[in-house]
């Protein structure tokens, strides 16, 4: 499919998006291509690449930083399971209490299982704002970009583990899960881990302390 | 393959020549972002510098970031070269085993 413009939404993503001082050039170079002779579907390949080239070289560059997101990730990711667990053991009781007593609505309709997207975005939306208040730099601006990133990388498993890779035969989830039990949260953890690494505030960044566009 | 298609390239080098350059070569489709990010750190190395250019109607009024190849970065290809070519030498006919 080719058309003679770019999707507008796809463009703002990556300038939302792209960290370091590159997004605007990178920005402008993908929109020249378009015009040129690229297809939509090249078009959004090439901004999550971009985007994704972006997190993984800036993890790469400031990994003591990454240390930290990386152990308070894991710390939140079981705190909120413990929690969970708790609370869906409550409801249980609850349900169980109401199933004896005639009650015909299970309050698990409420909650739902544990891993669909909703409490996924949930979980995402908690982490965000614990680790903002706790370096005490909460703002809606911050929020709003790791929850942008969060989302668009669960949505991204979601279609490559669910949907894609099923396709073409190798049903990656079911093995990862059959391995490990555990492993079934590896994805969550790599959104929550990615949405936290991009929401962090300006002082912590190494774009920010040391510039390096010459001219 | 990025310090060497900026080397092809000279004046010119920015992110749109510089992917075509790597797919031309290598008969892949390239991933700019990934270009920017190996140009980033090689940055770092002090083997490529960058400038700003000026912002063009047919980019959105976004504008272009030139690369070149520094010194240090040239030192490094020409060293890099030498070492491949002594590695090649030294290597056996290569003839494909059949099974």
């Amino acid at each position: 499919m080719k058309t003679s413009r770019p999707p507008a939404f796809a463009t703002w993503l990556l300038e939302w998006l792209a960290l370091g001082d590159k997004n605007e050039a990178l920005a402008g170079d993908l929109i020249e291509e378009f015009e040129r002779r690229r297809s939509v579907a090249w078009y959004w390949r090439q901004v999550v690449a971009g985007i994704l080239a972006g997190l993984a070289g800036e993890l790469r560059a400031e990994w003591e930083e990454a240390g930290h997101v990386v152990a308070w990730t894991f710390g939140f990711a079981v705190a909120w399971n413990c929690a969970m667990s708790s609370y869906e053991g409550y409801v249980d009781s609850v349900s169980v209490r109401e199933a004896m007593s005639g009650a015909a609505i299970s309050p698990r309709f409420v909650i739902g299982a544990r891993y669909p997207l909703g409490s996924a975005v949930v979980m995402l939306a908690m982490g965000i704002v614990l680790y903002l208040a706790i370096l005490r730099s909460l703002d809606l601006w911050r929020f709003a970009r790791g929850l942008s990133v969060g989302v668009m990388i669960l949505g991204l498993e979601e279609l490559g583990f669910r949907t894609v890779l099923p396709m073409r035969g190798l049903n990656l989830w079911r093995v990862i899960a059959f391995l490990w039990t555990w492993f079934s949260w590896l994805p969550l953890f790599v959104a929550v881990l990615l949405s936290m690494w991009t929401a962090r505030p300006s002082w912590t960044r190494s774009s920010h302390r040391r510039p390096r566009i010459v001219g | 393959m990025v310090m060497l298609a900026l080397i092809r390239l000279g004046d010119d080098a920015y992110g749109v020549p510089i992917s075509r350059e790597i797919e031309a070569s290598s008969g892949r489709e390239v991933s700019v972002g990934s270009v920017y990010a190996t140009l980033e750190r090689l940055e770092e190395k002090d083997f490529v510098s960058s400038r700003l250019g000026d912002p063009t109607p047919e980019r959105g009024g976004r504008a272009k970031r030139y690369f070149q190849v520094t010194p240090k970065g040239l030192r490094e290809v020409r060293k890099t070269r030498q070492a491949l070519v002594s590695l090649w030498k030294d290597l056996p006919e290569l003839v494909e085993r059949r099974p």
